[in-house]
């Protein structure tokens, strides 16, 4: 197996050069020929299973895993019904011993590809596709039983085995073990992905999958051509246009379509988009000689594209994260429909739509509210952030998750989105802030995770429409890697965190502390000065007062705050009042005049985290705050100044 | 068009309103309209619609008249340009066709301003973006907003599937959720306006 894999994830690599690996292939020896013969034997077995399945082109792009044998029989099933020279090529090319029926059944639907494999020597593409089955089908673990799973006539079965192609096209690394989990619907990387990927099965499956069924939406579908029509076209750059990518695509056929996919909060590509030719075999080609075509100094990724991927896809833009978290662990999992989403689930449902719910809001909001819905998507994937603050286009990442992983890749993905979120255009307070959560999310997440990550990373933009990310931006940005990183900081946030799961209130209080730290150096003295009030009441929340600083803190300036600190008082609930006299007068100043407008905001989240913070061991954390403050107050006079 | 940074609101009061027939939407649905912009691209290319904004004053503070469709969905007047048409042209046309009485005698006499806004739309979709997405080269629609002035009379007639509503910028202002992005977008549009306020 290793060396076959080894052999395979070079195979992989160079697959995009397309025509490399069939010479690997045949070095490596014999397997085709071998598979040939097996696979003639097994065929007889499976006739009756695959009269229906159509062989095609994607069918020996999947085939590299297991199904050599199924696939073949599916092969010669539809062979039958439809040419009866498939059996020989599809033993040829699926090689694989497990030749799991389950490729084969999907292959059914290919039954009227034109692409089909008979006529293997019809295309150098089939050959090359042939000879990536082969491989992988020896190659193909055991795999096979993954493809099994696929049996399930249809998509469904096909998926499962997809989403072991994809990733291994994408990620040649993470195959061998992932594959299962990172299926990704996409069975486009099938082809590629199958010398990658140890668990071919999965490939030939999933490519038989791209064939028929990726064209179709429904599963079993013996009319179906082989030849997708529909393309996924990734790792794009976000000013890559249409116009560029049409002007090479026309060099493959008709294009009927292009779809970009963007973030709907801001307009902005993801990198990645959906391309339909008319015939399938434009796309067959289009897929074979643009993967990997430069644009603009990129090369992208060319896939096909399942039902189930061009559904999760067009539904919503599907969380990126939550697909690279969901397939690394999950392996089979991710075979399921949907299984992107199913990780995501995990993530902030709200993300699911383009516009992460917030939209609705975030858009309106002062400040960036397009920004956060679109931030927070990286965000979510907490773990891309903290690994790839601001690395750059997210595009191919996004791509790759929306489809559960497909081809391009489970990590380069995962990168891909926190990146995404970091563009160049973002402002890198952003940035400083996004590793700053990351940061502290990172031992946070793990516990918190299932509403944090919806919360925090969106926290700062998701907390409250209203609030005004520059702020955070900006005091995070100058403090926040130093405070985050600084000491008390981490110690209380965390726990404050704990304390207030209330979602969105994580992320403020996170913000609220670091403005906090600017400001409270120049309260150090006023807040002493109300002394005696403040600190009786500061054992009070903290995070209550943390809170409403934050909003004030935005604006206004200390000065006037503490005038109007009296003032607010009276204005403010209990609560606040208490908080208040803690020390922030001018923090109540600034959160008056946001009032109006945040109150409602503030007031939801607050009461929830504050009540929470409260009943923990508010004075835990006021003490903590407290010297906090102070700490950050000196330091961060400048900054808020 | 008068380009201008000062603009004369005159109180609600001093226009009057009436009706008219039935101004019925071409679409009775969103996926129908996004098709039927579809269908519309492929003969004339990209859609150019242009939207006034008509202001008045109330309280010392500029609203703007919005024609409110059924209970909660409101628009500029304004509408689609045939193609090739003069944008200032075209903007006069669909203002006279939604808010002017039929009788040629009374038609007002727009006096269309600057055009404070445009707005794209990318993709067959309903999101509009106040720039074109750097990865679209042929965004289908492009939508402007003029500033409209009013002279101090006028008189105007609703469609009577229609409401016409003076809504006050500071009702707008951060508030996508109830009027959209473009809508709720325009205070900060009008904002380097000064406002002369008329009163009666």
């Amino acid at each position: 197996m290793d060396p076959t894999t080894d052999e395979q994830l070079d195979y992989g690599d160079e697959e995009y050069g397309g025509s490399h690996k069939m010479h690997q292939y045949h070095g490596s020896g014999t397997i085709p020929a071998l598979a040939e013969d097996e696979m003639m034997g097994e065929d007889d077995e499976y006739d009756d299973l695959y009269n229906d399945v159509n062989i095609g082109e994607g069918f020996l792009q999947l085939q590299q895993s297991e199904g050599p044998a199924p696939s073949v029989d599916a092969g010669n099933g539809n062979c039958q019904a439809q040419k009866a020279n498939f059996p020989d090529s599809r033993a040829g090319g699926i090689g694989s011993e497990e030749a799991k029926i389950p490729g084969v059944a999907t292959e059914g639907k290919y039954a009227g590809t034109e692409v089909r494999f008979p006529e293997q020597k019809s295309g150098p593409v089939v050959e090359r596709e042939i000879e990536r089955l082969v491989d992988a089908a020896q190659s193909a673990r055991p795999s096979a039983i993954t493809m099994t799973l696929n049996s399930q006539v249809g998509n469904s079965g096909y998926q499962g085995s997809m989403p072991m192609p994809q990733k291994t096209g994408a990620d040649p690394i993470a195959v061998p073990g992932k594959n299962a989990s990172e299926a990704t619907p996409l069975v486009n990387s099938g082809p590629r992905v199958v010398p990658h990927m140890p668990t071919n099965q999965l490939n030939s499956s999933g490519n038989v999958n791209m064939n028929s069924p990726i064209i179709n939406e429904t599963p079993m579908r013996p009319s179906l051509e082989n030849g997708n029509t529909i393309l996924f076209v990734g790792e794009l750059h976000w000013w890559t246009t249409d116009a560029e990518l049409e002007s090479v695509l026309t060099q493959y056929g008709k294009v009927k379509e292009i779809k970009f996919f963007d973030e709907r909060a801001s307009g902005k590509s993801k990198g990645y988009c959906q391309v339909e030719f008319f015939e399938p075999v434009s796309a067959s080609a289009c897929k074979e000689g643009m993967n990997g075509h430069i644009f603009n100094g990129r090369a992208c990724v060319v896939a096909f594209a399942t039902p189930q991927t061009i559904k999760q896809m067009g539904s919503s833009y599907v969380n990126k994260t939550q697909n690279q978290v969901q397939s690394q662990p999950q392996g089979r999992r991710p075979m399921n429909e949907g299984v992107g989403r199913g990780g995501g689930a995990n993530y902030t449902p709200g993300d699911a739509g383009r516009n992460f719910g917030r939209g609705s809001w975030g858009r309106g909001g002062p400040g960036m509210p397009n920004r956060g819905p679109v931030r927070g998507r990286g965000a979510m994937g907490s773990k891309n952030m903290m690994g790839n603050p601001g690395a750059g286009n997210g595009a191919g990442g996004a791509f790759g998750q929306g489809l559960g992983g497909p081809a391009f890749g489970g990590p380069p993905a995962g990168l891909m989105h926190p990146q995404g979120m970091m563009d160049p255009g973002f402002d890198p307070g952003f940035m400083g802030r996004g590793a700053g959560y990351g940061g502290f999310s990172g031992p946070a997440f793990p516990g918190m995770m299932p509403p944090f990550p919806a919360v925090y990373p969106m926290g700062l933009p998701g907390v409250s429409p209203h609030v005004n990310p520059a702020f955070f931006g900006r005091g995070m940005a100058a403090n926040g890697m130093g405070m985050m990183g600084t000491s008390g900081m981490d110690g209380p946030h965390p726990g404050m965190w704990t304390d207030t799961s209330g979602g969105g209130w994580v992320g403020e209080e996170h913000g609220r502390r670091t403005r906090e730290s600017s400001y409270g150096g120049e309260d150090n003295a006023s807040e002493y000065g109300y002394g005696e009030v403040s600190h009786d009441k500061g054992a009070r929340s903290s995070a209550v007062s943390r809170e409403k600083e934050r909003g004030s803190e935005r604006d206004n300036s200390e000065r006037r705050h503490r005038d109007e600190r009296d003032h607010d008082r009276e204005r403010h609930d209990n609560r606040e009042h208490r908080y208040r006299e803690e020390r922030d007068g001018f923090r109540d100043y600034c959160q008056k005049e946001r009032e109006p407008e945040y109150e409602e905001d503030y007031d939801r989240g607050q009461s929830s985290s504050r009540s929470r913070s409260r009943s923990r061991a508010a004075q835990e954390e006021d003490h903590r705050s407290r010297s906090r403050d102070t700490n950050y107050g000196k330091r961060r006079r400048a900054p808020s100044e | 068009m008068v380009t201008s940074s000062i603009v004369n609101t005159y109180p609600l009061s001093s226009y009057t309103f009436g009706t008219k027939e039935p101004k019925m939407e071409k679409d009775t649905s969103v996926a129908d309209r996004l098709a039927r912009m579809k269908v519309n691209y492929m003969k004339e290319g990209m859609r150019t619609s242009v939207e006034g904004i008509l202001l008045v004053q109330e309280h010392n503070h500029p609203h703007i008249l919005l024609l409110q469709i059924g209970n909660t969905f409101c628009k500029l007047p304004g509408g689609r340009l045939k193609p090739g048409e003069n944008e200032i042209e075209g903007l006069k046309r669909k203002l006279s066709s939604k808010l002017a009485a039929n009788s040629p005698g009374l038609q007002p006499n727009w006096q269309i301003g600057e055009c404070v806004a445009i707005w794209w739309r990318p993709n067959f979709e309903t999101i509009m973006y106040p720039y074109c997405p750097p990865h679209i080269t042929k965004p289908k629609e492009c939508k402007k907003l003029f500033v409209v002035h009013l002279s101090e009379r006028e008189y105007f007639a609703v469609p009577k599937n229609l409401k016409l509503l003076a809504v006050p910028l500071f009702e707008l202002y951060d508030n996508i959720q109830r009027y959209g992005p473009v809508i709720s977008t325009i205070p900060q549009q009008l904002s380097r306006f000064q406002f002369n306020m008329i009163h009666p």
